[in-house]
């Protein structure tokens, strides 16, 4: 069942329209992601879950309709960007505020603190304050307050942004684990792909104020369904062609006057004549020295404009003689260097079609 | 602290005795409690109605925003001797020419600027999200102003209070023109000096000067903590 429901979400400051008809459900013990760059309008959406932003269209949380429930009776938790911890108020008294404001009997608040000190792995520092914390235990205390009142989604609002890189990873997979041991339905936002892929159950990328596209990780990784989606997860190839024919299921597109390549599975005749962008994903393509065999089986020459250096692997940057410049992902196998004569060509199926935008 | 009866400089002893003649004259004393009274009044009237004030100007947009903050400003920017000037005739004709009544009026108008600008910057520097913090985890508005902004807002309470305190016991320039049945100890030492030059008019700025230093060094201790023990 949806926990929570949104349907036709507008937001507007002014002449601004910072969400436009968004539509969204978040199902039981779902973990969702919602994806974009800055100003997108995805913190806008979460505080319009909160009940903080004017909107129109309708919030549903648990089957309840919600337009005349204020903030603190919707029973929900919010983890702020700055975590947003009481700095008068010590580590269990900032998990406890909302216990208390429940008028729960002391002993019971006790225990339940305790037992949040002891899920988020904050013993021994209950009697601190905020500023005495490092940022990984401010983000720790900031989630057990926010899950100390049992609400019934979690929302997160770019909670791992103001820490390191190192420590970010490992709070990745600390938050990950705990909202499956506690099964709530978390709402997440961030402008960070690769913390959306490794966190969520189903992401939603979001662009002006509109959902471009939701799924599973996989398929939005694997299956942008546009040019937005597929430049801001993951590296890409994007290039443009020419439909010249179709070959049993496959398009034949000419990306320049000689040469074509194909896209897997889009045999459409009618698309004949038409420009298109397709996809190819940095690990797909397969570089080689330029070779009589490789001009044989199709490849396009070009010559290696730089290299990065990435510790595991290395991104070569070729420039193809057909004009376009295109970043492949390497082994080390091969050094590469610039000035390098390469063929680059890749299977059929792993060429994407994208919709026009 | 000059045993002579002229003020002269350097004081050629030390006596309380001029002191003692304060005690002995009923103005001053009536003055000075006039003079707390009127301190306390103030205070109180401006915080409270500084701390709303910032609430509406921080939190909230409505026209004439900046028109109400200019206005609450403004006797800071409009000289005192015209400030009390225009009370005088307004008070007076309008009938009201008792000197507590018309005092209490001015000194709260005037210490509310002080108090409101404070408040104020102490208000718009709180972060917003611990509020609605507050509120997600099922506090009313007022709840989680209460009981997470206002503690956060505290120095500048204090501080606002300590200015507002200090303005009302210290003022002369606007008070002097509503001294119609009773008078503050700074216009009656103003009085005194213009008549006698014994030094008792020396005992008594001494004195005047007492409670602010107070104040000021209660506020800096206070203050202090604040800054040293938790943020």
């Amino acid at each position: 069942m949806a926990v929570v429901e949104l349907r036709d979400i507008s937001v507007s400051y002014g002449d601004n329209r910072v969400l436009d008809s968004v539509s969204l459900t978040l199902a039981h013990g779902e973990f969702v992601a919602v994806l974009g760059p800055s100003g997108c309008g995805k913190t806008t959406l979460l505080r319009v879950v909160a009940g903080f932003a004017e909107h129109s269209g309708t919030v549903r949380i648990d089957g309840k309709a919600c337009e005349n429930v204020p903030p603190h009776k919707r029973n929900i938790g919010i983890v702020f960007q700055d975590y947003a911890l009481f700095p008068h108020r010590t580590v269990a008294e900032n998990i406890g505020f909302g216990l208390r404001l429940r008028r729960m009997p002391r002993l019971e608040v006790t225990q339940k603190v305790d037992h949040l000190l002891s899920l988020l792995q904050l013993r021994g520092l209950e009697s601190r304050y905020p500023s005495e914390l490092s940022g990984g235990q401010r983000q720790r205390v900031a989630i057990a307050r926010a899950l100390a009142v049992d609400p019934q989604v979690l929302l997160l609002d770019e909670p791992l942004s103001a820490l390191d890189k190192k420590l970010r990873e490992e709070m990745q997979v600390e938050l990950r684990q705990l909202q499956q041991r506690v099964g709530i339905t978390t709402m997440f936002v961030t402008h960070d792909q690769e913390e959306a892929l490794a966190l969520a159950d189903k992401i939603v990328v979001m662009d002006k104020g509109e959902i471009r596209q939701e799924g599973p990780p996989a398929d939005v990784y694997v299956r942008p369904r546009n040019r937005f989606v597929a430049n801001f997860i993951g590296k890409s190839n994007i290039i443009e062609g020419n439909v010249t024919g179709v070959d049993r299921q496959d398009l034949v597109c000419s990306i320049s006057d000689r040469y074509s390549v194909k896209i897997k599975g889009h045999g459409d005749p009618r698309a004949i004549g038409s420009k298109v962008d397709f996809l190819i994903r940095p690990e797909r393509i397969r570089l080689r020295q330029a070779s009589a065999d490789a001009a044989e089986e199709g490849d396009i020459p070009g010559s290696v404009r730089h290299v990065v250096y990435l510790g595991a692997h290395q991104n070569v940057h070729i420039a193809l003689e057909t004009g376009q410049i295109v970043e492949a992902e390497a082994s080390h196998e091969r050094v590469w260097k610039p000035g390098d004569s390469v063929a680059v060509g890749w299977r059929p199926e792993d060429a994407l079609l994208l919709a026009d935008d | 602290m000059n045993p002579g009866v002229e003020q002269v400089f350097p004081p050629q002893g030390f006596s309380l005795r001029w002191y003692a003649n304060l005690a002995n004259r009923h103005g001053f004393i009536d003055a000075a409690r006039l003079t707390l009274i009127l301190a306390f009044v103030s205070t109180i009237v401006s915080v409270v109605v500084g701390l709303l004030a910032g609430v509406a100007i921080t939190r909230f947009s409505f026209p004439g925003k900046d028109l109400v903050l200019t206005v609450l400003l403004s006797p800071l920017i409009v000289p005192q001797v015209v400030v009390g000037m225009a009370f005088l005739v307004t008070l007076s004709s309008l009938g009201v020419v008792t000197s507590v009544i018309s005092l209490a009026i001015l000194h709260c108008v005037i210490t509310l600027p002080f108090a409101a600008r404070v408040i104020v910057s102490a208000l718009a520097a709180s972060s917003r999200s611990l509020e609605e913090a507050a509120q997600s985890l099922g506090a009313s508005p007022a709840r989680a102003f209460l009981s997470v902004t206002v503690p956060m807002i505290r120095p500048g309470l204090v501080a606002a209070a300590i200015f507002a305190f200090v303005t009302s016991f210290e003022n002369f320039t606007a008070s002097q023109f509503l001294v119609w049945d009773r008078t503050t100890l700074p216009v009656e030492l103003y009085n005194f000096v213009q008549t006698e030059s014994d030094p008792t008019a020396a005992a008594l700025s001494s004195l005047i000067l007492l409670p602010v230093v107070l104040l000021v060094l209660v506020f800096n201790n206070f203050i202090g903590q604040q800054m040293f023990s938790r943020k």
